[in-house]
């Protein structure tokens, strides 16, 4: 009743921007708190410098610990993992288009550098290989402008005048 | 083992299939996928045919009433579907996002999103009716109102601890069970200052409402407009 009553007032929030509630309490000698619907999500990106063969990048839920991310690995995609290292990011300005200062800033990201082990190696791979770059734009664009020259030339001798009345 | 991990694989892109038969799976009828199983990181990446897609098309998302019908053995590997599904979702955004690319039917992310929190309010209906069984409540956590160390009501929410409130020295500081003697005399002005900001409120918008309607309608009596505001009864100290 209370829950429903204090997000009558906010907007809708998408599930993984959601705050996830926090592990219970555990006491020595209690059987392991185990969760069945995890609610964090990973994902991939390619990383901007060089690196080495077994190293993954990834943008993970800020709430997510370096052992949550360890065991997300390896228990739901079966991926064995050395070491993880995590690190808060400040979300760029968005600044104004004409005048230029500072509106608001993007939200802030946790980023986690994996190390895989058992020798694996992962590359990240190039999605868009079959794709001509922006092909399709530029002949679009061709089009145009071809258009609007035949236009053009159509109407040349009565440049001066306004286009309503030609 | 093999077979249903295969089957529940690929189970989210049957969805049409399984209302035709209005949610009842025939027996004997088992969905297979010819599909490879795709293992380790790959699986945050679409299937190499739709690489090059500009338009992919999926089904709806799961319903509730689907849902409710499902053991909750099958939603729990439901859910784990539709994680790595979202997972490949967002990075394949992330990577046309980065090549300054439109990603194509972006409405898929939605669409898992919508049956995962349809699945969330299954299993929170469960637990409910569970709690209602066993306890007689829903076992719903709401905030309460306690005296803090000023004798002022506070909303807390309940949290969990380790070290129960009667032991706690820290909490029976903050928010101690008796009044001080000192607290009685600030206590008792703090509510006359309460109930005055109240009755001060009460005429102040009764007096607003009357200026209100005597600039509207000039022609009104008195009476009647005590009649329409009534003057509000007096606050007891």
């Amino acid at each position: 009743m209370y829950v429903t009553r204090i997000l009558a007032g906010r907007s809708w929030i998408p599930l993984w921007k959601r705050k996830i509630p926090p592990y219970p309490v555990y006491v020595q000698g209690n059987p392991q708190n185990r969760i069945f619907l995890p609610m964090f999500w990973m994902k991939m990106v390619k990383p901007e410098l060089k690196t080495p063969p077994d190293s993954v990048q990834f943008i993970v839920h800020p709430q997510m610990s370096r052992l949550d991310v360890k065991q997300y690995l390896e228990k739901i995609y079966k991926v064995p993992v050395l070491n993880v290292r995590t690190s808060m990011r400040q979300g760029k300005d968005i600044t104004h288009p004409s005048d230029g200062h500072i509106i608001t800033r993007e939200d802030d990201y946790k980023v986690a550098f994996v190390q895989l082990s058992d020798g694996q190696t992962f590359e990240f791979p190039n999605i868009f290989i079959d794709k001509s770059p922006d092909e399709k734009d530029m002949e679009l664009m061709h089009k145009v402008e071809a258009r609007g020259k035949k236009k053009y030339e159509r109407q040349y001798d009565r440049a001066s005048l306004p286009p309503w009345f030609r | 083992m093999n077979v249903l991990k295969l089957v529940f694989c690929r189970l989210h892109n049957f969805n049409s299939v399984i209302s035709i038969n209005n949610g009842i799976r025939r027996i004997g009828q088992v969905f297979f996928s010819t599909s490879q199983s795709r293992n380790g990181l790959m699986e945050f990446f679409d299937e190499k045919i739709n690489w090059a897609m500009d338009k992919i098309a999926v089904g709806r998302p799961w319903r509730v009433d689907e849902l409710r019908i499902k053991s909750n053995e099958d939603l729990h590997k439901l859910w784990y579907i539709l994680l790595k599904e979202r997972n490949m979702l967002m990075t394949m955004e992330e990577e046309y996002k980065r090549e300054l690319r439109v990603f194509p039917s972006p409405e898929r992310i939605f669409k898992v999103e919508e049956s995962m929190e349809n699945l969330q309010q299954v299993v929170k209906e469960r637990n409910e009716a569970y709690n209602v069984l066993e306890t007689g409540t829903t076992g719903e956590h709401h905030p309460r109102y306690v005296k803090n160390f000023l004798g002022l009501p506070v909303l807390k929410w309940p949290r969990e601890h380790i070290i129960p409130e009667y032991i706690n020295k820290r909490h029976k500081l903050l928010y101690p069970n008796r009044i001080e003697k000192w607290q009685v005399k600030y206590l008792k002005l703090h509510r006359e200052k309460m109930l005055l900001r109240y009755r001060y409120q009460k005429y102040h918008l009764r007096t607003k409402r009357i200026k209100q309607l005597k600039d509207a309608f000039p022609y009104l009596t008195d009476e009647f407009i005590e009649e329409q505001v009534p003057e509000p009864k007096p606050v007891e100290f």
